[in-house]
């Protein structure tokens, strides 16, 4: 059997287990949340319900700590125009929820009051008043209820449970002139996301997998860097060695030495340039040495400045026949020299131009490899292209 | 008799001349090399690492392959 057909063999395996099992097992292993964490904290209602008087306290003991739960009355009947919620009590969660996590939240409460009401619980900020909707209740005029519902709070548009409160509150129907007693007992969380259900376990398991994998933060909160990300700075780690490597070999080495060769090119090119001439300034001394000791014993006749003799006409009688020839010769050399220097001027203006370009092209290239703004994983699809190519190139031969 | 003189200094001194000329030719020959040496060498440094990288490991792999190679046709 393939190792492909392994792999999807113990995955569908595995799919059906957590299938199977994930009715069977997730309600029973929940974890109860310590409530003695301090993070949990009890108000006495909202400052608005300003006509509101606590009239009574009840205290419960969770793992050794001690709560008091506020039973709230108004002592002076109003009459509302339009309905209007109003606070009951706030649960100051602090960070002790978490976001991802499913939660059931149990707890038993009595409520008596002179109207129909409508029984609130939610989640959310109390200075913004943003809040998620968890709970609702439609109830009578007296009421004993034991509450028990599963909420998570992912998805909901809270990005922090930092100050966060969990709120009770009714709805006071419209025109009533309202009087109610709330008594609250019993408050209990579990995390239902526990490691100890199986079903999350396995999920916790394989989220844990992944995200070193792909890398990320798991169901529980833990920072993975991940394998595919390591591998990227491992390969970025490597390329900026290698290209300190290049540059200081082109920096400190190849570029002195190729500078050195240069001007010692320059300097021998000039002697070899300058020998034809110097020897045949040599030459010409020699010759033009001879020339005046033959004539000053030969006969004596009137030289210029020059050594040339004058004539009786007092004009030159020698006329330099290779002067006219070399000048044409100069002349089309240098019109040659001032061609090829403009060639070298263009070679050196494409040069800084192709180098400006691609510059900017290598930034642009950079940027979109880095792990800050770049396309995921580019920089491996192109490395991976790279060595293919290079793999198929040596071995295919 | 003395024209002659003149004449070979002079010579010598063309041919002189011509020499150098033809040298300063060569040298700017030279020097179009060694700016296309340089426009090779910044064009090469501007390029990505991540072409540059790879293309020096197959240069280098496929001078190794070669000289293997032939070392094992032997």
């Amino acid at each position: 059997m393939s190792i492909f057909k392994k792999s999807v063999c113990i995955f569908l395996t595995v799919l059906t287990l957590v299938s199977a099992f994930s009715f069977n097992v997730s309600a029973s292993n929940s974890a109860t949340i310590d409530l003695s964490n301090s993070k949990i904290e009890m108000f006495r209602g909202n400052v608005d319900f300003s006509s509101t008087a606590v009239i009574g306290e009840t205290q419960r003991e969770y793992n050794g700590k001690l709560y008091t739960f506020n039973t709230f009355s108004n002592s002076n009947s109003s009459y509302y125009e339009r309905g209007e919620a109003k606070y009951l009590t706030c649960l100051n969660l602090g960070n002790a929820l978490d976001l991802k996590t499913q939660y059931k939240i149990k707890f038993s409460y009595r409520m008596n009051a002179n109207f129909n009401y409508q029984l609130q619980i939610s989640y959310g900020d109390l200075v913004t008043g943003n809040s998620i909707s968890l709970y609702d209740h439609n109830g009578s005029s007296y009421e004993v209820q034991d509450v028990e519902f599963n909420f998570s709070l992912l998805n909901s548009g809270i990005i922090s449970t930092s100050d966060q409160y969990l709120i009770f509150s009714i709805v006071v129907p419209q025109g009533v002139s309202y009087n109610f007693s709330f008594w609250l007992t019993d408050i209990e969380f579990e995390d239902m996301d526990d490691d100890s259900n199986f079903k999350d376990g396995i999920l916790n398991f394989l989220s844990r997998i992944y995200h070193s994998i792909a890398g990320g933060t798991d169901r529980e909160g833990t920072y993975h860097e991940g394998i595919v990300q390591g591998i990227k700075n491992g390969l970025t780690n490597l390329g900026t060695q290698i290209g300190g490597f290049f540059d200081a070999l082109w920096n400190d080495h190849l570029k002195t030495a190729f500078d050195d060769f240069k001007t010692k090119l320059e300097t021998v090119i000039i002697d070899i340039k300058n020998l034809p001439q110097n020897i045949a300034d040599k030459i010409s001394e020699f010759f033009t040495m001879l020339k005046n000791y033959i004539l000053y014993f030969q006969h004596p006749v009137t030289l210029d400045p020059n050594g040339v003799p004058i004539g009786a006409d007092g004009k030159p009688v020698y006329k330099n026949p290779f002067s006219e020839k070399f000048e044409s010769i100069a002349n089309k050399i240098e019109e040659w020299v001032t061609q090829i220097q403009e060639f070298i001027n263009t070679i050196s203006l494409s040069s800084l131009n192709v180098t400006t370009y691609l510059n900017t092209f290598k930034q642009g290239f950079n940027r979109l490899l880095s792990s800050e703004h770049g396309i995921p994983f580019f920089g491996i699809v192109v490395t991976f292209a790279l060595v293919l190519i290079v793999i198929k190139k040596v071995v295919g031969r | 008799m003395v024209i002659i003189f003149y004449y070979v200094r002079d010579f010598f001194s063309f041919i002189g001349d011509v020499l150098s000329a033809v040298f300063d030719l060569i040298w700017n020959l030279i020097q179009v090399l060694i700016k296309s040496a340089e426009f090779l060498i910044s064009v090469v440094g501007a390029l990505p690492l991540i072409i540059t990288g790879p293309v020096t490991v197959l240069i280098i792999v496929s001078v190794l392959y070669k000289v293997l190679g032939r070392e094992g046709g032997q």
